[in-house]
C-alpha cells in the first residue's frame, strides 16, 4: 500500500513567486508523493500551467495528476445547496482567489471528487 | 496611449467585423468532441475530420478544417474548424491496455495524448469562439470542464457548452445548465445528429459578439 503523505502549503508562502516557479514547486512535491493542500484555490492560468507542466512530466512511474478546487462560497454551509453551487462555481470561472485546492499524484489517488458542500478524496 | 488603443479598438469593433471565425472544440476525453466536429463537418462539406473510438485519447493531434460554409434560413456563417485533444490531468498508458491495445502501443499513445494536451491548451488563445464539449451523462463538474471554462473567461472567448450524449437513457442536461447558469448550455447527440439546429442557431447568436 502506497504511503500517504500530506502537505499544507499556505497560499502566502507561495505568494511571492511567479507563477511558473509556483507550478514547479507544487508539482516537484507531488512528484515525491505528497499531497498537497493550499489555502486558496488555483486561478484557471495556473490551473492550465500545471496541466500542460504535468504532462511534459508524463512517464511510467508518474502518469499525472488528481486536481480539486473548491471555492469559498462552496464552504459556506448558511447557503442554499443550488445558490451554494451556482456561486462557487461563478467564483470559480471568475478568478476568485477563497477557497481551498487539492493537488495529488494520479498514482495515489483514485478520484477527488467535487461535492456541493465538500471534496472527497479516494485513495488507490 | 492606453487612449490610442481604446480608439483603435472602438474603431476597428465599430467598422470592422470578422468574415471567418475560428470555432474550438474543446473538452475532456471521450465527450464526444471529434463526433461533433465530424457531424458539422459531414453536414456542410461532406468529409469526416477524424476517427471516433471509444479508447479515451483517440484524437491526439488538433485538426483544423478551413472554410466551413454554414446556412439556414438566409443567415451565413464561415469558420474554421478546430478539434482539439481531450484535456485530462492524467494519461496512464495502463488504462489503454484494458482496451486491448498492446503495451508497446499503449506506451506510445500515451506520449503522444500528452503532447496533444500541451498542445490543445496552448491553441486556446488563437480561438474566437469556443464549444465546450460535456458528457451530459456524467458529473459536470469535474476540474477538466471547470479549468476549460475558467480559461476561456480569463481570456474573454465566448464559448457556447454542449451537453453531448442527450440519446442515452441517463443523459441529464438540467444538471448541466443548473452548473453552468451563466452560460448558453445546448443540448445534443452528436452520434445521432440530434440537436444541431439549436446549435447553429446559437452560433449565429454567438457571432454577432466576435
Amino acid at each position: 500500500m502506497a504511503k500517504l503523505s500530506l502537505d499544507f502549503i499556505p497560499i502566502e508562502s507561495l505568494s511571492k513567486v511567479s507563477m511558473d516557479e509556483r507550478v514547479e514547486l507544487i508539482l516537484k512535491r507531488i512528484k515525491e508523493k505528497k499531497i498537497i493542500i493550499l489555502n486558496s484555490r488555483f486561478n484557471p492560468q495556473e490551473e492550465a500551467t500545471l496541466i500542460q507542466r504535468t504532462m511534459e512530466n508524463v512517464n511510467k512511474s508518474f502518469p499525472g495528476i488528481e486536481i480539486c478546487s473548491l471555492s469559498a462560497s462552496e464552504m459556506n454551509k448558511e447557503e442554499k445547496l443550488l445558490t451554494k453551487v451556482k456561486n462557487s462555481i461563478i467564483n470559480l470561472l471568475s478568478g476568485g482567489k477563497r477557497g481551498i485546492t487539492i493537488i495529488g499524484p494520479a498514482k495515489i489517488i483514485k478520484q477527488i471528487k467535487r461535492e456541493p458542500d465538500r471534496i472527497s478524496l479516494l485513495t488507490k | 496611449m492606453r487612449l490610442k488603443n481604446f480608439f483603435k479598438k472602438f474603431i476597428k469593433k465599430l467598422f470592422w467585423k470578422k468574415k471567418v471565425f475560428k470555432l474550438g472544440i474543446y473538452g475532456p476525453p471521450n465527450a464526444g468532441k471529434t463526433s461533433l466536429a465530424n457531424w458539422i463537418s459531414k453536414e456542410w462539406t461532406g468529409e469526416e475530420m477524424g476517427l471516433v473510438s471509444k479508447v479515451p485519447h483517440e484524437t491526439r493531434e488538433v485538426n483544423l478544417k478551413e472554410q466551413i460554409s454554414i446556412e439556414k434560413e438566409g443567415k451565413k456563417l464561415e469558420i474554421n474548424l478546430v478539434d482539439t485533444p481531450g484535456i485530462s490531468t492524467k494519461v496512464d498508458f495502463e488504462e489503454f491496455l484494458k482496451y486491448g491495445i498492446k503495451r508497446n502501443e499503449a506506451k506510445k499513445r500515451a506520449r503522444e495524448a500528452t503532447k496533444g494536451i500541451i498542445e490543445a491548451i496552448k491553441w486556446l488563445d488563437d480561438m474566437d469562439v469556443v464549444l465546450a464539449v460535456m458528457d451530459s451523462t456524467k458529473d459536470p463538474y469535474n476540474q477538466v470542464n471547470i479549468t476549460i471554462l475558467g480559461n476561456l473567461e480569463a481570456r474573454k472567448i465566448p464559448v457556447v457548452v454542449v451537453a453531448n450524449k442527450t440519446d442515452l437513457k441517463s443523459s441529464n442536461i438540467k444538471k448541466v445548465k443548473s452548473a453552468f447558469p451563466q452560460y448558453r448550455v445546448v443540448g445534443l447527440s452528436a452520434k445521432k445528429g440530434k440537436g444541431f439546429n439549436n446549435l447553429y442557431e446559437t452560433l449565429f447568436e454567438v457571432s454577432k459578439e466576435v
